[in-house]
This record gives C-alpha cells, structure tokens and sequence, in this order.
C-alpha cells in the first residue's frame, strides 16, 4: 500500500465522482426529505441520482412518479440499461411502517431484474453492498442529518459511492461527530 | 480527533483536480494515512497523489469490512460489538483509520444526545431482519 505507483489518481473506485460535482447541482433536497417528518431515516435513492452524471436517469417530473418510485420506475429502454422497477413505493413503506417489510425485497427483486437485463455493476453485486451500505447510511445520517460533509458530500451521496463500489468512502462521510 | 481540515485536505488531494505541489500539506496528507514519504519533490507529486489514493481506497476498504460492527451493534449486542473491533484492532494502520473506527464505536446508537436515535433502532433491527429472512 504505501509507496506503490498507481497509473492516475483518478483509477480510484470514486472515478466517476469528481468531488466537486455537486457544485454544479442545487442544494435542494432531491427528495424534498424533511428532516421533521418521519423520512429521516429513509434510505437514499438507490445510486440512481442524476446529479451532474448523464449516464444516470434523469429524475421523473415532479408529481408524476418522483422520488424514489419515480426514478426506479424510469422506462428500461434507456441508454444507461435501467431496468424499469414495479410502481410500488419504496419510499412509503420504509417510512410509514404500513407494509415494511417489502421494502427492502422489492429493492432487491430489481436488482434482480438488473442482473436479467446484463446491467454490470461496478462493485460485485448492488444487492450485496445494500445491507451495509444502509447501515452506514443510518449511522451517517443520525450523525450529520442533510448537513454538507466533506467537499460538499452528504450522506446519501455516500450511500450511492457505497452502493455502487461497496466501500463507504470514510474520507468523504467520516461516521463520527465533526 | 483529526479535524475537518485533515479530511478536506484528502479530499484535495484524492480528486482530479490540478493541484500544486505543498510539501507541508502532503506531509500532513501522508502522516494522517501513515504514508512514508520522508521528504517531498515536486516532481514526484503525481507519485505521491497516486498513493494517497490508494491508501485511502485500501484504508475504506477495511473500514466498510469492519462495518460488522454496526450490524451487530444494531442488532444491540453491544459487548460482542466491541469485541469485534477488539478482535480486529490490528487492522487500523492509520490516524485516518483510527479516526473512523474510534468515531464509530463511541456513536452510540441509544444516546440520548442523537437525536431519533429511538426510532432508528426500531426500524434498522427490523430491516436487518428482513433482509436475514430475505437472504436466508
């Protein structure tokens, strides 16, 4: 590890993350999340955003299929290969309590479904870096809620590092009290 | 405790941003993720950066598998919780490490001082245990 050469420092498992990107995006709540509200441990969206990456869906239009249902419910014939996901809500049971526990199954039957359309994860398997993913999502939201952390990263965007190399990137989200 | 400016500073230096060459910012970088550089040239900044962004991938890297912690934390086995970190304590090789491991574990998860921390628990134990029944 330490001394070795690399070929460039963008050969990192956060290539496709320039710390600088959400620069270029606004600072509204994507989800319009409310700290107050019982969303506060609601789940990020699942590495879909579309902030400042085009190979990402774009969110859907508001009020139709927005949020988190709204952006798994993308149509599949998208250049980025996303399968389209069945127009239940994640969001809603998570939240509520009502009907909980399909949440986290209706998240996987689309990894699923990811798998059957050829889409190929960068990590090993999205469905496998979920579990602690989340886990590191909740830690790291108790500690900062919606707050910025490093290099202007919340806990959700390191939710989506996560879930995309299966890594929680520390350096970004440190899980500890700043 | 590192401090904030320690973690924007490997933010600097991990991204693809063009930097110039600081010798007393990379000793600080390289000290915080026990990188042996014992003195610096600018020539060698594009080998330094590489390294830094090694460190920390390999560093986050045993950081997310010690994430056992919180599973079993929030599952409310606090003692076996810590005994896992005990029982994996040499894997921390860095201030960085150290720092995220330390901040982790004194997180607790029922103090009174996070706010939520209730209804969090009650929602991570029963999502754990869906995805148990789920996985299994």
């Amino acid at each position: 590890m330490q001394g070795s050469i690399r070929s460039s420092p963008m050969n990192s498992p956060w290539e496709q993350w320039s710390p600088y990107w959400w620069q270029t995006v606004t600072a509204v709540p994507p989800f319009g999340m409310s700290f107050e509200s019982s969303s506060a441990y609601a789940p990020p969206n699942d590495g879909s955003s579309s902030q400042g990456r085009s190979t990402w869906p774009p969110p859907a239009a508001p009020g139709v299929n927005s949020g988190i249902l709204g952006q798994l419910g993308q149509p599949a014939n998208r250049s980025s290969g996303y399968p389209s996901a069945k127009p239940t809500s994640l969001l809603g049971p998570f939240l509520t309590g009502v009907g909980r526990a399909p949440a986290i199954p209706n998240g996987l039957q689309a990894e699923t479904e990811m798998g059957v359309s050829n889409y190929v994860t960068p990590a090993q398997s999205r469905s496998d870096n979920r579990a602690h993913c989340l886990d590191r999502y909740v830690h790291c939201h108790d500690l900062h809620s919606f707050g910025q952390l490093i290099n202007g990263k919340r806990c959700q965007d390191c939710y989506n590092m996560c879930l995309h190399s299966g890594i929680w990137p520390d350096n970004y989200c440190p899980l500890r009290p700043f | 405790m590192l401090e904030r400016r320690h973690y924007e500073l490997l933010a600097k230096y991990e991204s693809s941003e063009s930097i110039d060459f600081d010798a007393n910012e990379l000793a600080i970088v390289c000290g915080v993720l026990n990188l042996h550089f014992t003195d610096f040239t600018e020539a060698r900044l594009p080998e330094y950066r590489n390294s830094i962004v090694q460190a920390i991938h390999e560093q986050n890297k045993v950081l997310t598998e010690l994430s056992e912690y919180l599973n079993l934390d929030n599952q409310g086995l606090r003692v076996e919780a810590l005994r896992y970190v005990v029982q994996n304590i040499a894997k921390i090789k860095s201030p960085f490490m150290l720092d995220s491991i330390v901040g982790t574990v004194s997180h607790r998860a029922d103090s009174p001082l996070n706010y939520g921390r209730g209804r969090r628990s009650a929602v991570v134990v029963e999502r754990l245990a869906t995805v148990d029944r789920t996985e299994g």
